[in-house]
Order: structure tokens, then C-alpha cells, then sequence
């Protein structure tokens, strides 16, 4: 499915069939940060990024299998892109979690035009990929578990935690948030601990199967509370606002 | 020395941490930022019901009283920051507990009138704790 090389794309006319355009999109984030679209008809999420701040001029959809960017003349080069699945989807089996790379590593079933020849560069690893390996890690730690009073993590626990997170990192992503790499350990109740830090707030979320809550630290009046609450999708983004808007 | 019955809230605590290089066992007590900067993590607080600190001052400062191996780093906090953690249902407080060799011992304590220590509070105490605690030696080899 994969080719290497530099990728080239070519403007060609497509149908413009069940098309979701987004234009003017505007990258402002530093270097390695992605901007990320959904396009919810499709379930699809696609990331793009840059070396350098930059804009594209046009992003078209096409559904089911059409892309279009038009990315600016001085950007050409330096951009790379990740496209990611969020749902299973028959259509749509290559494009998963691991297809990530360059234009080339999605394949004849999913078609990327552009205006502009583009040269893309090795996508470098994104934060789903550093998160779901660190967590992968977690399962080889020799603790003295009985010592410590931590359950054991199991597969099982950690799946739960890689999907989840997968889950977050994307919903927040798509409200345009850029996600600092979290500080991820064993959870006391076995899975993971996944612990950010901004100023003087802390957020924690303890992921094990079918438990996920999450933990905020922060100073109030002279006191420093903790409070524990159950993870919700739904709070996803209330709960990021709240660390970063201390 | 006798008990002191009630500790100032100023009284500067100190509690080790071991150097992540030899810490197999447990996870790590800290994180080093690329900066240099040490990062507490609730490890560091790993422990029973009641956690040992020092009292910085009976032991005149001197921080390597209260280390267990000379790699060992020193966090710092005050009886203040102990007492000022909110978790719902309990209070938080030091105590001092001198002990025959060390007259500095104190521990903190989860109180509650209505109900047992869960550990869940304990896990609440030792991540206010952490976001409390500062790092006055670095572990080192």
C-alpha cells in the first residue's frame, strides 16, 4: 500500500459531489503542530502541518475520496500531512491510526490533488503516536506492585487508555487546541495516569477499562484543591479550557 | 526533644526523593523538565496512612539529615501548604512525631470525622502535595 519517495500531486478536475470545502484555513501554530479537520460526513480527520507558520488558500473534501490542497507557493515543501481515521469504516480500512506519512503512503483508494506540486516531508511522530507508545510502555514496568499498593496494569487496561486518549487528543485538536505531551505514568488503580501541568494547574486523568476519571489541582483562595470527577466526552473541552485558562 | 503540639504554619518540611537511576521498584519520584527543572510527581509521597517528613528547623536546615542514601534529592514545603490542600470530607494536617533517632519526624495526616481514609483521598493528598512540593537538592549520583 505504501510507496516511498517524494511525492508529486496534480490539479485535475474532480465531481463536485457531496464536496465540504473549508477555505482560508490559517495555520498560526509553531512548528510541529498540526491543524486538524474533520469532515464529519465522513469520519475522516485530517491533520496538516507545517515546518514554518504558513496558510492554505483552499482545503476541499470531496466524499468519498477526493482531496484538494491548495496550499501557498511559499509553502511548498515544508508541508506534510497525516490523515487519520476515527471510526472503523469498510471503505476506509487503509486509512487508520498508522497511516501516517507522506502523500504517498495513501494509496490509490484515496486520491490527493493539489494546485501546486508539493514535496512532502516524512511526517514527523504525532502526539497520538508518542501518547499510545508510552503507554504501551507502562506494561513493562517491574514495580514492586505489592510494595507500592498499585494494581497491575493489563492489556486490556491499557487498550482502553490508548483509545480513549486517541479520542481526546482529537476532539480537542479539532477545536483547535495544540496538545503539550503529557506526563504519562501507571495508574494506582492499574491502566494509565496521564498528568498536564500549565502554571500553577494541574489535570490528571486515570484511565483503566471502563473507568476514566480525571483529577484538578489548582489554587483558590488560599487553598489548593483537588477534586475528582468522572471523564465524560462531553467535558472534554470544558476540562482543557479549564487547564489552560488559569 | 518534646512534641511540639501544634506546628507553626511556617515550619519548612523536608522529605526525600530518590534519584531515578535507582528507582526500579517505584515510579519515578520526579521528572526532570529539559530545562533542569525538577517536576514532583505524587510518587514522591508513596508511603502509608501517615507520611514522614522533617521539620527543617529542629534539624537546623540541614537537609542531608533527612536523606536516606547520598543520591537522594530533598523536596521542601511548608506545614502550610499541607494544611491549605482541600479535599472534600477531610482535612489535612503535620504532626509532630519525634522519633528516638530523629527528633525532626513528623507525618501528614488525613483526617476525617465522617468516614475512613479511602485511597482515593490518599491519592488526592499525595497530588496536592506534589503541586505543593518544591525541589531543594536534585538527586544526583
Amino acid at each position: 500500500m505504501r510507496s516511498s519517495g517524494a511525492s508529486q500531486t496534480t490539479s485535475k478536475n474532480v465531481s463536485s459531489d457531496h464536496r465540504n470545502t473549508f477555505s482560508d484555513i490559517v495555520v498560526n501554530t509553531d512548528e510541529d503542530i498540526f491543524l486538524k479537520f474533520l469532515a464529519r460526513s465522513t469520519n475522516i480527520a485530517f491533520l496538516f502541518g507545517h515546518n514554518n507558520v504558513g496558510s492554505f488558500r483552499k482545503l476541499v473534501i470531496f466524499n468519498p475520496d477526493r482531496l484538494i490542497i491548495d496550499i501557498n507557493e511559499n509553502d511548498i515543501g515544508s508541508a506534510y500531512i497525516n490523515v487519520t481515521s476515527r471510526y472503523t469504516h469498510p471503505q476506509w480500512d487503509i486509512i487508520s491510526e498508522d497511516m501516517k506519512g507522506d502523500i504517498n503512503s495513501i494509496d490509490s483508494d484515496f486520491k490527493i490533488y493539489s494546485k501546486n506540486t508539493v514535496t512532502v516531508n516524512p511526517v514527523r511522530s504525532s502526539i497520538h503516536r508518542i501518547i499510545s507508545d508510552q503507554i504501551d510502555e507502562l506494561l513493562h514496568k517491574d514495580y514492586d506492585w505489592n510494595s507500592i499498593g498499585y494494581e497491575e496494569p493489563s492489556e486490556r487496561d491499557l487498550n482502553y487508555a490508548k483509545d480513549s486518549m486517541s479520542d481526546f487528543i482529537t476532539t480537542i485538536s479539532l477545536k483547535g487546541y495544540t496538545l503539550p505531551l503529557p506526563y504519562i505514568s501507571n495508574g494506582e488503580d492499574g491502566g494509565a495516569t496521564i498528568k498536564w501541568s500549565v502554571g500553577e494547574r494541574i489535570l490528571y486523568f486515570d484511565i483503566k477499562y471502563k473507568s476514566k476519571t480525571f483529577t484538578k489541582v489548582w489554587n483558590q483562595n488560599q487553598e489548593t484543591l483537588v477534586e475528582t470527577y468522572k471523564l465524560h466526552k462531553n467535558l472534554y473541552t470544558e476540562i482543557w479550557e479549564w487547564l489552560n485558562n488559569g | 526533644m518534646d512534641k511540639i503540639d501544634n506546628l507553626d504554619n511556617d515550619e519548612k518540611l523536608y522529605r526525600w526523593i530518590i534519584l531515578n537511576e535507582l528507582n526500579e521498584k517505584t515510579p519515578p519520584h520526579y521528572i526532570e523538565e529539559p530545562s533542569g527543572e525538577i517536576d514532583i510527581q505524587p510518587e514522591a509521597f508513596l508511603g502509608g496512612e501517615r507520611l514522614s517528613v522533617d521539620i527543617a528547623r529542629i534539624n537546623c536546615y540541614k537537609s542531608e539529615k533527612t536523606k536516606r542514601y547520598p543520591t537522594d534529592g530533598i523536596i521542601c514545603f511548608t506545614v502550610k501548604d499541607v494544611r491549605s490542600i482541600s479535599i472534600r470530607d477531610y482535612t489535612t494536617n503535620v504532626e509532630h512525631e519525634p522519633l528516638p533517632n530523629n527528633k525532626a519526624h513528623a507525618e501528614i495526616v488525613l483526617e476525617s470525622d465522617s468516614k475512613n481514609v479511602t485511597r482515593s483521598a490518599r491519592k488526592k493528598l499525595r497530588r496536592g502535595l506534589a503541586s505543593k512540593a518544591i525541589c531543594k537538592i536534585k538527586p544526583s549520583k
